[in-house]
């Protein structure tokens, strides 16, 4: 079910960036299938909501990678599904999402040092480019499928043997910013509305 | 440029930012989605279609739905420069170049704010509050309202945008663009934007709505909290890691939970 998951993840993660763009990756979206795939539509789509109000106000222009807002509403919503509490599943969905845009800075760098071969092929045969976006995207959808899998893998590991010894106070933290999640990124909104208005 | 060369060139352009890359950009997208125009129309001139590939292989950048738009403009010019020669050849190129550099940098500004500084969060918001209102009212499939909704708020003007960009651009070349800059797309954004501060502010009233009295006054704390930090310039990241780290101190203090 979780590798289920972080396949259907990988997949609707390319529209963020490689592939169309029509929003079905936005964390809102992504959340609420994903919850749906592993039978929670709603905890998925309330996880999803948190997270895509907190990055409502990030404009995805010049290559701004701060985090990918699908990949942890995405990781959140498969943890969710497999029981794990809201608390763990949001730090979860945080962390893979800002590995992910990491991951996503290097895959770019390397993107750009091979550019000028590739151009020099694709000048001579214009399929060289079809097979080059198709293997773009074939290894940028692996990386999604890998870090969420990982991500997820490491959070259920956490879940099952160790956050129950972990003191209630971090357990109480990590409740209270899962919580205030939607209220922040609510305030976030308002705040980058009035200041362009 | 036939209806099924449009086609081609259009469903192509969906992969623009395929390869991206902090170098080229889109070039390599944008390349891709030319080749069947560019193959059309220098298929007597292998040199001519190599030449066409290199200079499309560079450097590119704009909007991605903007890129509909400078596709047309550009298909137009290629097909010039493919039935000149001689000088005449060499300055239609020559204007291929600064234009997707000129128009590149241009629309990314216009769609940009648009798109995703306007539409994408209004329709995404739009998509929660439906979600939250047809719950709210206890209509069934709250989620699906939601999410169809925000998908269709957004993909019926970007689509639409994206096909007239295209046609447009190979009809009337330059022109085309002259036209989008008589649209009132400022007042339009400046729209949306306010639509946006007033989704926030109702999303948050059918949240608090839906929790107790103490709920009610935290997440109140957490708005305010909130709203004061990011016009201060803290990002959302940083305000959960303080949320965090505060909610451990105040329940390690005993005030919380």
């Amino acid at each position: 079910m979780i590798a289920a998951g972080c396949a259907a993840l990988a997949v609707l993660e390319l529209d963020a960036t490689l592939v169309a763009q029509t929003l079905v990756s936005r964390p809102f979206v992504a959340g609420a299938l994903l919850g749906a795939l592993g039978g929670r539509p709603q905890a998925g789509a309330l996880l999803g909501a948190a997270f895509e109000l907190l990055s409502l106000s990030d404009l995805p222009v010049g290559g701004c990678l701060t985090w990918s807002a699908s990949v942890a509403a995405g990781t959140g919503a498969i943890l969710i599904c497999a029981g794990v509490s809201s608390g763990l599943c949001f730090a979860g969905g945080l962390a893979a999402g800002i590995l992910h845009a990491k991951l996503e800075a290097v895959e770019r760098a390397r993107r750009a040092a091979t550019g000028d071969a590739l151009a020099a092929r694709a000048e001579a045969s214009g399929g060289e480019l079809g097979r080059a976006l198709g293997f773009s995207i074939a290894s940028h959808a692996a990386m999604t499928f890998v870090v969420s899998g990982a991500v997820a893998a490491a959070v259920l590991y956490v879940d099952r043997w160790w956050w129950t010894r972990f003191p209630d106070f971090i357990r109480a933290g990590a409740a209270f910013a899962a919580s205030s999640a939607p209220w922040i990124g609510l305030s976030g909104v308002a705040a980058w509305g009035l200041n362009r208005s | 440029m036939t209806p099924w060369m449009k086609a081609r060139v259009g469903a192509r352009l969906l992969l623009l930012q395929a390869r991206w890359d902090p170098a080229r950009m889109q070039g390599p997208g944008f390349a891709f989605a030319l080749e069947p125009w560019l193959e059309t129309c220098w298929a007597g001139d292998p040199d001519g279609l190599r030449a066409a590939r290199r200079r499309h292989l560079e450097y590119f950048n704009t909007h991605p739905i903007a890129a509909w738009l400078t596709a047309g403009v550009v298909c137009r010019l290629e097909a010039a420069a493919a039935v000149s020669s001689g000088a005449a050849r060499e300055a239609t190129v020559a204007k291929i170049r600064s234009l997707k550099t000129s128009l590149g940098a241009t629309l990314a500004g216009l769609y940009d704010s648009f798109f995703w500084g306007g539409l994408r969060p209004a329709s995404a918001l739009a998509g929660v509050l439906a979600a939250q209102a047809a719950y709210h009212f206890g209509f069934a499939h709250a989620i699906r309202w939601g999410l169809l909704t925000a998908l269709v708020l957004y993909n019926v003007p970007a689509f639409a945008a994206r096909a007239a960009g295209l046609r447009r651009g190979w009809e009337e070349g330059e022109g085309a663009v002259v036209a989008l800059c008589r649209l009132p797309v400022q007042s339009c954004i400046l729209g949306l934007r306010r639509a946006v501060v007033g989704g926030a502010v109702l999303s948050f009233g059918f949240g608090a709505v839906l929790h107790g009295r103490e709920e009610l006054m935290t997440a109140g704390l957490v708005f305010a909290a909130g709203l004061f930090l990011a016009r201060r310039g803290w990002s959302p990241l940083a305000q959960i890691g303080f949320a965090g780290a505060g909610g451990m101190a105040a329940s390690f203090a005993g005030f919380w939970p």
